[in-house]
C-alpha cells in the first residue's frame, strides 16, 4: 500500500450496497405481493450498470463519447441464440462466442472511426450502431429479421440452456454479470491501460510524445468494453427469450448507456452503478405509472429533462456533489477529471487527425 | 431502362426533400458548430403546427397558404429554444450538445404524442398524389414544389451569409468567437438569430413536408441521422453543398433501396457518410482550400 | 574525447502553404553537450524540433539519431528510441495529478511496476515537484507546469531532450530555479537542444550555439562568439545586445 495504489472507495459503503443487491429478490417480497415488476426492474438496473461498466472504460477513461456500444449488446444476443437455435450450443459458450464475434466487430467499427475526433467520432459511431442494426434486420434468413428469434419453449430449470424457473435466478446471474464488468473495469482502471487510456483522452499529442501508442490504447480498450458489453446481451437476450433487432440495436439504447455513466460520474469507478442505480427506476416507475397520463409520454419527458438539466447543471454526475462535501477538493486519486469531454478546441472542426499534426 | 431514371429522378426528388431540412441544419450544425440531433423534431413541430392551423382556419387553407404563419412561430420557438436550453451549455463541448438536444427531442416528441397521441395525423392536400409529366418520368408534385422550394431557400441563406452584415457577423462568430466579439460582433445575438433561422427553416420544411408524409411524433427520427449524413458530405458551414449533397444522398438512398434492399438504403448512406468523413473531413464540396473550418 | 554526434540533420526541408519554414537545414548535436537553438520568431525553430520528434514530415531530407534514420519511425517510435521534448505551451494531463502524469510515462518504459515507481519517485525528488505529487495538473502554475513536461519526458528515459521555450512566461526567479533544473538535467548525462529567446540562459547552459534565421542555418559556434558576429546582431539580437554583452564582461571584469 504505497501512494500509488488507488483507493476503491468507503469499503463499508461498498459491502452494504453488496448485501442490498443480494437481498434485493427478498427485500422486495416485504413490499409486494407481486414481484415481477420490481425483479425486471432489479434485473435492468444490474443490465445498465454492467453496460455502463462497459461504456465507461471507452468512453469514461478513453473519452472517446461513442454511440455504439448497443451493437456490442445486440452482437452478443445474436451470436449466442443463432448458435443454441442452430448448433444447439449451451449459451455459455455462446456467450464467448459473442464476446469474440463483439471483439472483432470492436476492431471493425474502431479501425475507421478512431481516426475521426470529437464530433466527428460520435457521428460516426452512430452510424455504426445504425448500420449494424440495419444488418441484423436485413439478412432475415439468417437472423430471423424483423420477426426476431425465439427459441423453443422449454418447461422448467435447464442450467445449460441459461433457462430458470424463477425470476430471481436471471436477477442473480446478472447480478454475477454487473460485478464482472465492475471488477474488470476497476482492473482496467488500475492497469498500464487505464493509464495510457486517461493520458490519451487529457492530451493525445503530449502522450504519443512519450511513447504512447494510442490508437493500440483505444483498440484494445474498446475490444475489452465490447467483450463486457456482449455478455451483458447474451444473458438478457436468454432472459427475455425473444431477441429482434429493433430492440436490441438501437440508438436510444446506445444513447442510455452513455447518459447512465455521465449521469452517475463519468470516467470515476463507482459512477456507472450509481447512474443505472438512479435512473432505471426512475425511468421504469414513471413509464409504468404514468400510462395515463400524457399519452404514456411522461417517462420519456422526464427523461429528456433529466438530460437537459444534468447537462446545465451537474456535467459532471452526481458523484460530483460529494466534492462539495469534501475536505480537500481537487486531490482525486483516480485522475477523475469528471468534465464533459469539450473534444479539440471548439473551432478546430478537423475531422480527421493525421499522425497528430494539428 | 426508365426505371433505372425514375429511380435516379425519384433520388432527386427525396434528396430535395433532404436538402431542404438540410439547410435548417447546416445553420445550426455547419455554422454554429452545434450538434442538434432534435432537427429532426423542429420538422415534426413544423407539421404539426401546419396541422393545428390547418384546422383551426376550417381545412381551408392549403398547407402552402399556412407557410408564413408557420415560419413566424417556428422563428419564435427557436429563439425561445436557444436561449433557454442552447446558450447555458454554449461553448460546453459537442457531447453537451448531444445530450442536451437528445433531451430535447425527447421531451419534444413526448409532448407532441401527449397533445396529439401516437396516431397518424393529416393535413388534407388535393395535390398530395398529383404528379408531372415529364417524358415517361412521374414526378410527384409536392415533392417538386419542396425541391424547389429548397433550391430557392439555399440561394436565400447563401446570399443572406455572403453579402449582408449580419450573415457575415454571422460566419466570423462561427469560425472564431472571441475575435469577433473583440471586433464588436454581438455574439449572443449572432447565436441567436442563427439558431432561429435554423428552427425556421425546419418548420418550413415541415410544412412543406405534409402532404408528402403523415404526421406522428416519432416522424422527425426518420430524417436525424440522414440529414446529418448530409450537412457532413456537403461540408460543414457549405450551404450549396449541403444542397447537392441532400441530392447524392437521396440518389444512393433510392438506388440501393430499388435495386438491392429497403433496409440497406439507409445503411449505405451511413457508410458513405464515414467514407466521406474519413477521406473528405470538409465535405465532397468544399472549396479549395479557403475554408478549414 | 572522441565527440559522438547523437543527433544529424542533413538538408531539412518543409514549407507550409508556400512559406519554406525550414529550408536545408544541417546541423548536428553532439552527444552530452547542451546545444542552443536560437534565431527571431518565425526562423524555424520549433517546426525543426516537431519534424525531429516526428509530429511534421518534412519534405526533404534526412534525420539521423545514433546514426539511424529516423524519418520513418512515428513519434512514438522515436520517443522509444530516447528523443524526448517539452513544448512551448505545456500539455499537462489536466484530469490527472503530478505523480500519475509522471507515473504514466515510466510505465511505459519499465517492466516493473515496482521500478516504474521508483523512477517516479526519483524524479519528482530530482525536479523539485515531490511537494505537488498529489495536486491535480490543471490547478499548476505556469512554472511548475514547465517543470512537469521535463518531469514527464525524463521518465522515458530520453537521451536527447529538446526544450522548446521552456523559460517562456516566467519571472526573474522562477527563470533562474528553470535554468539550475536544466543544466541539472544535462549534467546527469542527457543531450539538451535548448530553444530559447533568454540569452541569458543560453550563454550560461550551452556549450555551442546554432542560429537559425529564415528556416536556414546562420551560423554556429560558442555563444560569447556568436553573439558578437555582425550578422546574427542584425538578424536577431539587435546592436542594443552589444552593450549588454560589454556591460556583463565588464562586471565579470574580462
Amino acid at each position: 500500500m504505497n501512494r500509488y495504489t488507488k483507493q476503491i472507495g468507503h469499503k463499508p459503503m461498498i459491502i452494504a450496497a453488496g448485501i442490498l443487491f443480494l437481498a434485493y429478490p427478498f427485500l422486495i417480497q416485504l413490499f409486494v405481493e407481486d414481484t415481477t415488476f420490481l425483479l425486471t426492474m432489479g434485473f435492468d438496473i444490474c443490465r445498465f450498470a454492467a453496460l455502463a461498466c462497459s461504456w465507461n472504460v471507452i468512453g469514461g477513461f478513453g473519452r472517446q463519447i461513442s454511440w455504439t456500444h448497443s451493437a456490442f449488446l445486440g452482437i452478443g444476443a445474436y451470436t449466442s441464440m443463432l448458435m443454441f437455435m442452430r448448433l444447439n450450443t449451451s449459451p455459455w459458450i455462446g456467450m464467448l462466442a459473442g464476446m469474440l464475434v463483439a471483439g472483432v466487430l470492436a476492431l471493425l467499427i474502431g479501425a475507421p472511426t478512431f481516426k475521426l475526433n470529437g464530433v466527428f467520432f460520435s457521428l460516426a459511431t452512430i452510424a455504426t450502431c445504425q448500420i449494424v442494426r440495419l444488418l441484423l434486420l436485413n439478412y432475415d434468413k439468417f437472423t430471423g429479421g424483423a420477426s426476431g428469434l425465439i427459441p423453443p419453449y422449454q418447461e422448467g430449470t435447464h442450467l445449460w440452456a441459461m433457462k430458470f424457473d424463477s425470476g430471481p435466478m436471471y436477477y442473480y446471474l446478472m447480478f454475477l454479470c454487473m460485478v464482472a464488468c465492475q471488477v474488470v473495469m476497476i482492473l482496467v482502471d488500475r492497469s498500464r491501460l487505464g493509464y495510457y487510456l486517461k493520458a490519451i483522452s487529457n492530451d493525445q499529442i503530449a502522450a504519443e510524445s512519450l511513447g504512447i501508442k494510442s490508437h493500440h490504447v483505444k483498440m484494445k480498450a474498446l475490444v475489452i468494453s465490447a467483450m463486457m458489453a456482449s455478455a451483458v446481451g447474451t444473458i438478457f437476450a436468454f432472459k427475455n427469450r425473444f431477441i429482434e433487432p429493433d430492440t436490441m440495436v438501437s440508438h436510444d439504447l446506445s444513447l442510455r448507456i452513455g447518459v447512465t455513466v455521465i449521469l452517475g460520474g463519468i470516467a470515476t469507478i463507482w459512477g456507472p452503478i450509481i447512474g443505472a442505480v438512479v435512473l432505471v427506476p426512475v425511468l421504469q416507475i414513471t413509464y409504468a405509472y404514468g400510462q395515463n397520463f400524457f399519452n404514456a409520454g411522461l417517462s420519456q419527458i422526464l427523461y429528456g429533462m433529466i438530460l437537459i438539466l444534468l447537462v446545465i447543471f451537474l456535467p459532471n454526475g452526481l458523484l460530483s456533489l460529494k466534492d462539495k462535501f469534501a475536505k480537500q477538493p481537487g486531490e482525486k486519486r483516480n485522475g477523475d477529471g469528471g468534465e464533459l469531454p469539450a473534444g479539440p478546441a471548439e473551432h478546430t472542426r478537423k475531422a480527421v487527425q493525421k499522425d497528430g499534426t494539428q | 431502362m426508365i426505371t433505372a431514371i425514375q429511380t435516379i429522378f425519384n433520388g432527386l426528388l427525396i434528396g430535395g426533400v433532404y436538402a431542404l431540412i438540410a439547410v435548417g441544419l447546416t445553420m445550426i450544425f455547419g455554422v454554429l458548430k452545434i450538434v442538434n440531433l432534435a432537427q429532426g423534431e423542429f420538422v415534426m413541430i413544423g407539421m404539426y403546427a401546419t396541422f393545428v392551423l390547418f384546422n383551426l382556419f376550417g381545412q381551408s387553407a392549403t398547407s402552402y397558404m399556412l407557410l408564413p404563419l408557420v415560419a413566424i412561430i417556428m422563428l419564435a420557438l427557436g429563439a425561445v429554444i436557444m436561449i433557454v436550453f442552447i446558450r447555458p451549455v454554449l461553448g460546453k463541448g459537442d457531447t453537451a450538445y448531444i445530450l442536451i438536444t437528445s433531451g430535447l427531442s425527447f421531451v419534444l416528441q413526448n409532448l407532441a404524442q401527449g397533445f396529439f397521441t401516437a396516431n397518424y395525423q393529416f393535413v388534407k392536400s388535393d395535390i398530395k398524389t398529383a404528379s408531372l409529366k415529364l417524358g415517361g418520368i412521374y414526378l410527384s408534385l409536392p415533392k417538386v414544389i419542396a425541391f424547389f422550394v429548397a433550391v430557392v431557400l439555399v440561394l436565400l441563406v447563401s446570399l443572406f451569409l455572403k453579402s449582408t452584415d449580419t450573415g457575415r457577423a454571422i460566419r466570423s462568430v462561427s469560425i472564431d468567437r472571441a475575435v469577433s466579439q473583440m471586433l464588436g460582433v454581438n455574439v449572443a445575438k449572432m447565436y441567436i438569430i442563427a439558431f432561429s433561422l435554423g428552427v425556421m427553416f425546419a418548420g418550413i420544411s415541415g410544412c412543406l413536408l405534409t402532404p408528402i408524409y403523415s404526421i406522428y411524433p416519432r416522424i422527425g427520427t426518420v430524417f436525424s441521422t440522414t440529414v446529418f449524413a448530409v450537412v457532413v458530405l456537403g461540408g460543414l458551414g457549405n450551404i450549396k453543398g449541403a444542397f447537392f449533397g441532400g441530392l447524392l444522398v437521396g440518389v444512393v438512398e433510392n438506388f440501393v433501396g430499388t435495386y438491392y434492399s429497403m433496409n440497406l438504403a439507409p445503411a449505405a448512406v451511413f457508410l458513405l457518410f464515414i467514407v466521406v468523413m474519413l477521406l473528405r473531413p470538409d465535405g465532397l464540396f468544399a472549396k479549395g482550400g479557403a475554408r478549414k473550418a | 574525447m572522441s565527440e559522438k554526434n547523437l543527433l544529424e540533420i542533413r538538408n531539412l526541408d518543409i514549407s507550409f502553404g508556400g512559406v519554406h519554414a525550414v529550408n536545408h537545414l544541417s546541423f548536428d548535436v553532439v552527444e552530452g553537450e547542451c546545444l542552443g537553438l536560437i534565431g527571431p520568431n518565425g526562423s524555424g525553430k520549433s517546426t525543426c524540433v516537431n519534424i525531429i520528434s516526428g509530429l511534421y514530415k518534412p519534405d526533404g531530407g534526412e534525420i539521423l539519431f545514433q546514426g539511424e534514420n529516423v524519418l520513418k519511425l512515428t513519434p512514438m517510435d522515436r520517443a522509444f528510441k530516447g528523443i524526448g521534448r517539452t513544448f512551448q505551451s505545456p500539455k499537462a494531463f489536466e484530469g490527472l495529478n503530478v505523480l500519475d502524469s509522471i507515473y504514466t510515462a515510466s510505465l511505459l518504459h519499465n517492466k516493473h511496476k515496482s521500478d516504474a515507481q521508483r523512477k517516479t519517485d526519483e524524479i519528482l525528488s530530482f525536479t523539485g515537484l515531490e511537494p505537488l505529487a498529489m495536486t491535480l495538473c490543471s490547478r499548476l502554475p505556469i512554472e511548475k507546469r514547465k517543470w512537469l513536461d521535463m518531469a514527464r519526458v525524463l521518465a522515458i528515459n530520453p537521451k536527447l531532450i529538446m526544450l522548446d521555450e521552456c523559460l517562456a512566461g516566467l519571472n526573474p526567479s522562477e527563470m533562474e530555479e528553470s535554468i539550475s533544473l536544466v543544466r541539472k538535467i544535462n549534467r546527469s548525462g542527457v543531450t539538451v537542444l535548448f530553444i530559447e529567446h533568454v540569452m541569458r540562459a543560453v550563454a550560461s547552459l550551452c556549450s555551442r550555439v546554432v542560429v537559425l534565421d529564415e528556416g536556414k542555418l546562420l551560423s554556429q559556434g560558442p555563444p560569447n562568439v556568436i553573439m558578437n558576429e555582425e550578422n546574427v546582431i542584425a538578424a536577431y539580437l539587435g546592436e542594443g545586445y552589444k552593450n549588454v554583452i560589454k556591460a556583463r564582461e565588464h562586471r565579470s571584469g574580462l
